[in-house]
């Protein structure tokens, strides 16, 4: 017998409906925010576990010996968020630059979208286009939309990404990062005659608001011309994206 | 009654944070299996009325945690468990796990055919910026979810056929 239910299923979706325009009028923004907030720590925990977990535990050994390889590597999870957060601080205290560390809480991950999910919020100080990076002050995305308690950062590998930026050889060649199919990173928009080397590194340009200069990108692993007046070098990321676990937030200082 | 409840919620919070917080972490191709989807068409084909009610709080948290537009994932686990109940009371009645693997294919077609015509509907709205772009990885990421979802189900179905029943 066909179970169809049409007034319960009506309901749902004109409640759905009404939730979705409640959301954009930022009337549900205190449960979203409570929703992550309660998840946060949990999430936190098992992010940083999944990301650093190594897969390869040998399934021969006996459940003690995996007890203290889990231990073992619950405690190297600390240690690693212990030294990136100590990096970062050392990196912005020496640059100046007004930051906000926090945790990557979940991704979202699809064939046009690559993203993070940071505790770091508007109460943090973050807004829609600042720069998000890891350890040395390699950048890794940029915020795309903010909420009070959390942040949506498009990495550099999603499609949809753009960044301004210059090959740190001296010419200061300018060009353009996007991201490819969410699997890499390329600089466009270089111009034939410029002297673009591999192993040259990109770094951001600075002409982008909010974007400083200097950030690392990734380094030239390959050079392909793509039309008689531009060449585009395809970038090696220097940071692995999945196993992020610590990140900041870079807030200009008249913020 | 609030035994239920409690049990529900802890399962819904579990899962939420396995999809996100676990499985999407993990090495591709294995980070293209969805728990939510798979969980949902489970518990249609087991109780329909408590599915739509799990799709509306799946959706909410996914659209939290995504970086589409809101209600782009509400939307389409309704009109997933919409279709897979239809499916799996007037096409697939065999009860069988080729019918369970079908189904499963189809839901996961329903749901990312809805998700990108949702996208694009939002983009034209001017709600989304991004708007959605068809290419090879698509097919690729959707092949691996198809097998993951299907195995994973086929699974879990055995499992609760197995030791819930008794």
């Amino acid at each position: 017998m066909f179970k169809f239910s049409p007034k319960l299923s009506i309901i749902l979706l004109a409640v759905s409906v009404l939730l979705i325009f409640l959301h954009y009028f930022e009337i549900t923004t205190f449960f979203e925010n409570l929703i992550v907030k309660a998840l946060s720590p949990i999430q936190t925990f098992v992010y940083s576990f999944s990301a650093k977990l190594n897969p390869e535990t040998d399934e021969r050994c006996g459940e003690k010996y995996q007890n203290l390889i889990i231990e073992n590597e619950k405690l190297k999870i600390t240690v690693a968020e212990y030294d990136s957060l100590k990096k970062l601080v050392n990196l912005l205290a020496k640059e100046d630059y007004k930051y906000a560390a926090g945790m990557v809480l979940s991704r979202d991950i699809a064939s046009d979208y690559q993203g993070l999910i940071i505790n770091v919020g508007k109460k943090d100080g973050a807004r829609v286009g600042l720069p998000v990076v890891v350890e040395d002050g390699i950048l890794i995305g940029k915020i795309f939309a903010v909420s009070d308690e959390y942040s949506k950062v498009v990495l550099l590998t999603d499609s949809h990404s753009e960044t301004a930026a210059t090959i740190n050889n001296g010419n200061k060649t300018l060009g353009i990062v996007v991201g490819e199919h969410g699997q890499n990173i390329k600089m466009e928009l270089i111009p034939n005659d410029a002297n673009v080397n591999v192993g040259d590194i990109a770094v951001t340009s600075g002409l982008e608001q909010d974007v400083p200069k200097g950030l690392i990108i990734g380094e030239i692993a390959k050079i392909q011309a793509s039309s008689s007046f531009f060449k585009t070098a395809y970038l090696k990321l220097l940071v692995t994206l999945e196993k992020l676990s610590s990140v900041a937030v870079i807030i200009p200082i008249y913020d | 009654m609030i035994k239920k409840i409690f049990i529900n919620f802890i399962l819904f919070f579990s899962i939420v944070i396995l999809q996100f917080s676990f499985v999407k972490v993990l090495p591709s191709p294995v980070n293209n299996l969805n728990i939510i989807l798979t969980f949902l068409i489970l518990v249609t084909i087991i109780n329909y009325k408590k599915a739509l009610y799990f799709a509306v709080f799946f959706g909410i948290v996914s659209d939290i945690y995504s970086l589409r537009g809101f209600g782009i994932s509400l939307l389409s686990y309704l009109f997933l468990v919409l279709a897979v109940n239809f499916l799996y009371n007037n096409v697939f009645t065999n009860r069988s796990i080729i019918s369970l693997a079908t189904l499963c294919m189809l839901g996961t077609l329903v749901n990312v055919f809805s998700i990108n015509i949702l996208s694009q509907i939002y983009f034209y709205l001017k709600i989304e910026f991004f708007s959605p772009r068809i290419s090879i990885p698509l097919f690729i990421n959707l092949f691996w979810q198809i097998i993951f979802n299907s195995v994973f189900l086929i699974f879990s179905y055995l499992f609760l056929k197995r030791y819930i029943k008794r």
